[in-house]
Parts: structure tokens; sequence; C-alpha cells
């Protein structure tokens, strides 16, 4: 596993199950069976489509779902049957749940009054956590005088206020506009890794995902598809459903097709031809190929490198960038994200005319056939 | 320019006139009235003299007939009687609406519109119906006695014509009025607030005292307050089930007009009572604005 979970891990799941009602009265999972172990110190996201079961998974850890089987241990501690006030954990909502009828500093103060911490010591930490989330000196406002990303801001430092061992965010982010969001990506960032709690974040944003975490943990349908660092969940998912939720992607039904001296061939259904480093691989054997459309590029690489041919459908300028659909001659569309053209190259990408998107050989990644 | 806000201030006036027609003919003009009668000298067969009395005033507040000789505060004990029990029919509709509008709330929509009809089904009846069968339930022959009897319970238990009679009347009348806005204050509380106070350490209890309570304290106080005021004047159950016994300042008043024939001093009393309301209100008003006070 990780560096993280080497040392005592700050939440343990074991075997979780959980199934809700469906209206028609048949049980649907929600989990079915998730392992997952979050270290001190570690920024874990749950990311998945809606329905994929990351909410649940929070609020089981949180204690307002109780688990169906399985075990969850905090700090080493069984907590199946906890109740919610009674676990050493927070939760910033995505809705906030600001306290409308108390101040800013009542409600960061919260957790620390109803502990009964004395009314001297309970200011200072407000004004603490507060200073935290750069808020200092808006104790008096009330929730409804502050911007959206003020209450986030408050919610945050009513949840951090008595330093919990684990922080939970059920996506805090996702009712901010874009520039907000991505600066408060970046400070959360840095807030976890200076007050050193550990950070388990739902979102079913792949980009706020990738950007933030130290491990990321797919989920859909329940189960977990991977985990791992961003980087490795980008470059090497283990399945489809992965490789298609993360960034985009080319994905290839491919089958061997021949193996020469240092590379295979891939034959796609459609009659596309691939070719990747021979490795060890059988001809006749399925796979699924995929290329990330950044991988693509007009001329042919430095490296060991092969080509898609076809004509160009449609080119779009996404700044910066320049993102191509090419229609290959055997039909299959594929998605093109091509960078540093110097502009001189656009005639090439005028939809209508014939183009050659080259990879480097060794950019395919391969996904072995997952079996039913 | 100016011809569109003269038109549109013309067509505000043609929308607000009848409403302060109806609000001057039919509540500031009675009102009027009333006031100057309570400052007039009462006529010796009903209606009024027209010299100024302030004594009527002073009879309220227990100088009988206006001399100052005779303390006798008997109409300061029935203002205060009536203070008192609809202090307690507040506290008793309150004990019975604020639970239940809890588990009203929680019921799945359908379950929810039926109790709505249920609390409204008493309207269909005339409420003087509704008090004589309270009447025949509380009577020392009635339903509460004979099944004492039939237990064998052989001691009849006094209850018409007593204070708790009056009471049991006034919180069966009013239970609908303290219902209705505390059951809107119940409603509106979001669940997501005591999800994130448990979250934060918050026992139940603490949860209640703490965001529970104080968020649906504008719907308490609202349900008081239309409790409060029409128990305070109220006279059919007095009249009814409390009898001679339990007088309160809506008989009074009653009385003072129609059997009296004093009408100075019946309005004294109506205008005190109406003072006495006047500050209630005042106060709530206050502690309202003092709670909003920096809520934009």
């Amino acid at each position: 596993m990780s560096v993280y979970t080497r040392i005592a891990p700050v939440v343990e799941i074991r075997g979780a199950v959980k199934h809700y009602r469906a209206p028609e009265g048949h049980l649907v999972p929600a989990l079915d069976g998730i392992d997952l172990s979050v270290g001190a110190n570690e920024f874990v996201t749950l990311l998945g489509p809606s329905g994929c079961g990351k909410t649940t998974l929070l609020r089981v850890i949180s204690g307002f779902e109780q688990l169906d089987d399985g075990e969850l241990l905090i700090q080493q501690t069984q907590m199946n049957s906890v109740p919610a006030h009674q676990r050493p954990v927070h939760t910033v909502f995505q809705s906030y749940a600001l306290f409308p009828h108390m101040s800013v500093g009542d409600n960061v103060g919260y957790a620390l009054e109803v502990r009964g911490v004395g009314k001297a010591e309970r200011r200072t930490r407000i004004a603490e956590a507060l200073e935290l989330v750069g808020l200092g000196g808006l104790e008096r406002r009330k929730p409804g005088q502050l911007s959206g990303g003020q209450q986030q801001r408050v919610a945050l430092a009513r949840a951090l206020v008595d330093r919990p061992a684990l922080l939970l965010l059920d996506e805090p982010l996702s009712a901010l506009d874009r520039q907000l969001r991505q600066s408060m990506q970046r400070e959360l960032k840095k807030l976890q890794h200076e007050l050193g709690i550990a950070f388990v974040f739902v979102t079913h944003d792949q980009e706020e995902a990738l950007t933030m975490s130290d491990r990321i943990v797919v989920l859909n349908g329940g189960h977990i598809q991977q985990i791992g660092t961003p980087t490795e969940i980008y470059d090497r998912p283990a399945n489809a459903f992965v490789a298609g939720f993360i960034g985009e992607s080319n994905l290839f039904e491919v089958s061997v097709s021949a193996g020469n001296a240092d590379t295979a061939d891939l034959l796609s259904e459609r009659g596309d031809l691939l070719q990747v480093p021979r490795r060890d691989l059988q001809v006749g054997q399925k796979l699924q190929a995929m290329l990330r459309p950044e991988q693509f590029q007009l001329d042919r690489p430095q490296a060991q490198g092969a080509a898609l041919e076809g004509k160009v459908e449609q080119t779009l300028f996404i700044g910066k960038d320049f993102e191509v659909s090419l229609r290959t001659v055997h039909g299959s569309q594929v998605k093109a994200v091509i960078r540093d053209t110097g502009r001189h190259d656009l005639h090439r990408l005028q939809p209508g005319s014939s183009l050659q998107l080259w990879y480097a050989l060794d950019a395919v990644h391969l996904i072995p056939e997952v079996k039913p | 320019m100016s011809t569109l806000e003269g038109r549109k201030r013309l067509q505000l006036l043609g929308l607000l006139s009848p409403a302060t027609f109806v609000i001057g003919l039919f509540f500031i003009a009675p009102l009027v009235i009333m006031a100057t009668y309570s400052m007039l000298e009462p006529g010796l067969y009903g209606g009024v003299e027209w010299n100024f009395y302030p004594d009527n005033f002073g009879r309220v507040l227990g100088w009988a007939d206006g001399t100052l000789e005779e303390f006798d505060p008997v109409y300061l004990e029935i203002i205060l009687r009536s203070f008192k029990l609809a202090a307690i029919t507040v506290f008793l509709t309150l004990l019975v609406c604020y639970p239940a509008a809890f588990w009203v709330a929680r019921q799945p929509e359908k379950m929810r519109n039926f109790c709505m009809f249920l609390i409204t089904l008493p309207f269909f009846t005339s409420l003087i119906i509704r008090l004589y069968a309270w009447v025949l339930i509380l009577r020392p022959s009635g339903f509460i006695n004979t099944t004492l009897l039939a237990l064998g319970i052989n001691t009849p238990i006094n209850l018409i014509y007593t204070e708790t009679a009056v009471l049991i009347g006034m919180t069966y009348i009013f239970i609908p009025f303290m219902f209705m806005p505390v059951y809107a204050s119940v409603e509106k509380l979001d669940r997501r607030l005591l999800e994130a106070s448990a979250d934060l350490g918050a026992s139940r209890w603490q949860s209640f005292w703490k965001i529970i309570f104080p968020m649906t304290l504008p719907g308490v106080a609202a349900g008081s307050i239309i409790v409060f005021i029409p128990s305070l004047g109220n006279f059919i159950v007095p009249s009814l089930l409390g009898g001679a016994q339990v007088l309160m300042i809506g008989s009074l008043v009653e009385q003072q007009f129609l059997a009296a024939r004093n009408w100075p001093f019946g309005a004294a009393l109506a205008m005190l009572l109406m003072v006495a309301v006047l500050i209630c209100l005042i106060l709530n008003v206050l502690a309202q604005n003092r709670n909003k006070a920096g809520v934009s």
C-alpha cells in the first residue's frame, strides 16, 4: 500500500457492505465489499459518478449510515455502532450547513462549546481557526451576510477548530465558481499539509481529484475500481471505466494479430492497426488499448512510433491547444489534442484534409480484458 | 417618466382604497368610539352622557365607583385571572402541538396532508356546539364521571364550572391556532443542520437546545401570540364551562355592555385589555428584532 498507511492508519474499512431499499422494494447495493485505509496526513479522494457509493462511504465514516456488513475502524477503534457525535471526525458539508441563527464565531466555536470548553479559550481558538481560513475578524457576522466562498471557509474553520483526526469533505467546492474553486483547491491542499490532518474528499470532478489528492479511490456501482496516486490512475487506468472516467481517452477493443521482433500488432474490431512494444503478448489475446488525446502528434516521434490515418472531421481551438476529431480510414473516431503547432501547421488540421496522427509505441496503455 | 410614475401611484391608490376603506370603517372608527366612550359618564339606562368621566378607569384599578375610600381589586383579580388562564392555555397548547408538529413533519406527504385536514376538521362544526359537547363530557353526570363510576370509583369529580374546565375548553379550541405556526417552523427546519450539529459532537439534547429550539422559536412565538390574545379576551368558553365561578375579562366586558348596561365601564375594560395586549406585542416585536439583527 502507500507510504502513509504503513504508519497506523486513521481509518480502516474492511469488507464494507451497505444496501439501500429501492422504492420498488428490492435491495440496491451502495457499497459492495469496500476495503480502504487512510493514513495520517493523507489526502484521499473518493471519485466516481453520482450513485457510485462515494457519499454513502463518507456517511458511514461520519456515522450517519450504518454498515450492513464489514468493519469500520477509526484510530484503531471499532466504530461501527458508535454514534456520530462521539466520533473524532468532522464533516464539511456540500451545503455548508452553517447554523443561520448563530454568528460566525458561534458557528466556528460550536464543537468546542458542546464539549464544554471555556469561553476565553473558545474565543482564542475561534480567532485562530478563522485566521487559518483567512476570515479573521468576522466573528460577529451572521452566515447570511457572507458570500458563498466565505461561507465555505466558515464551514471549514468550524470543522477544523478542534483539530479532528480526520476531516471529511462532501463535494465542498461544487457550489463555487470555477476560479474560486481552483484557488480553494490549492488552499485546501496547503491547509491539509500544514495541519497534518487526514482528509477524505468526495467529488465527482476528476480534475479536482487529480489536482488535490495523494491517492484517489475510483468508485463505481459500489465497487472500488482502482486505488492509486493521481499519476497512476491517469497513466495506467486499471480498466475501461477508469480510463473513460478520468481524463479523455481513445479506447480500442483489440486483439493481438502478429508479433514482430520487438513490436506487436494490435488489430481493432473496426480494422485499425496499432503497434505496441512486444512485451509478453500472445497472438490472439484480447485487450483494450488506450491512447490519451495529448499523446498524439503531427510528426513522427523521436522514439519508435506509429500513426493512425484518417480525415479531419472537426478542429476546435480550446485555448493554447487544438482539439482534433479524426475519422480513421476504418471509421473509428479518434480525438487528439495537438499542442505546439506553431500555428503554421494549421492548414493540416482543416476539416476534410487527410492527416496522420503519430504516437510513441510505449505511450499505448494496455488494459487486460476483464472476465465478466 | 413622471406620467408613468403618476399612473403607478394612481394604480396603487386604486388597489389600496378598498382595504383602507374597510379598515377605516370597521376597525378604526369603532376603536375611536370605544376610546371616547371609555371616558364618558354612563347613562342611566345604557348609552352615555356626554360628560368627561375618568372614574371608569379608576374603577377597573380598584377604586369602586370612582371613590378612593373603598379599595376593591375585584376587577384587577379578574384581569389577573384572565392573564393567568391565557398563559396556561398557551403553555398547554404548546405542550400538545410542539411534539405533534415534529411527528407530522416526519410523515410522508400523504399522511401530512391528512393530518392537516384533521387539524382543520373541528372548524366544520359550530364552536358553540363543540363547547356544549364539552359540557356533556365534564358535567357531574357526564361522560367522565359515568366512566369513573363504571370503573368503580364512586366519588364524582367536580369539573364543570371550574378553572380546569375553562382551561380544557380553551386548550381544545386553540390547538389548531398553535399548531399551524409551530408546524410551519418545524417543517422548515433543515435536517442537514442537525447532522452538522451531531457531526460536531453535540448530543441529541444539545442539538435540541442549541439548534432545534432556537430555530423553531419564531413559530412558537407566533403561535403563542395567536393563542394568547384571543384566549385573554375569550368569553364563550368561560361563559359555558366556567359559569359564574370563573369570570374572565371577556365575560366581564360582555356583562357590562349587555347586562349591566354600563357602556363606558365596559369600554374602559376593553381599552385596558387592548393596551395590555399591545404591550405584549411590542415586546415580542422588539425581541424578534434583536434576534434578527444582523441577518440580511
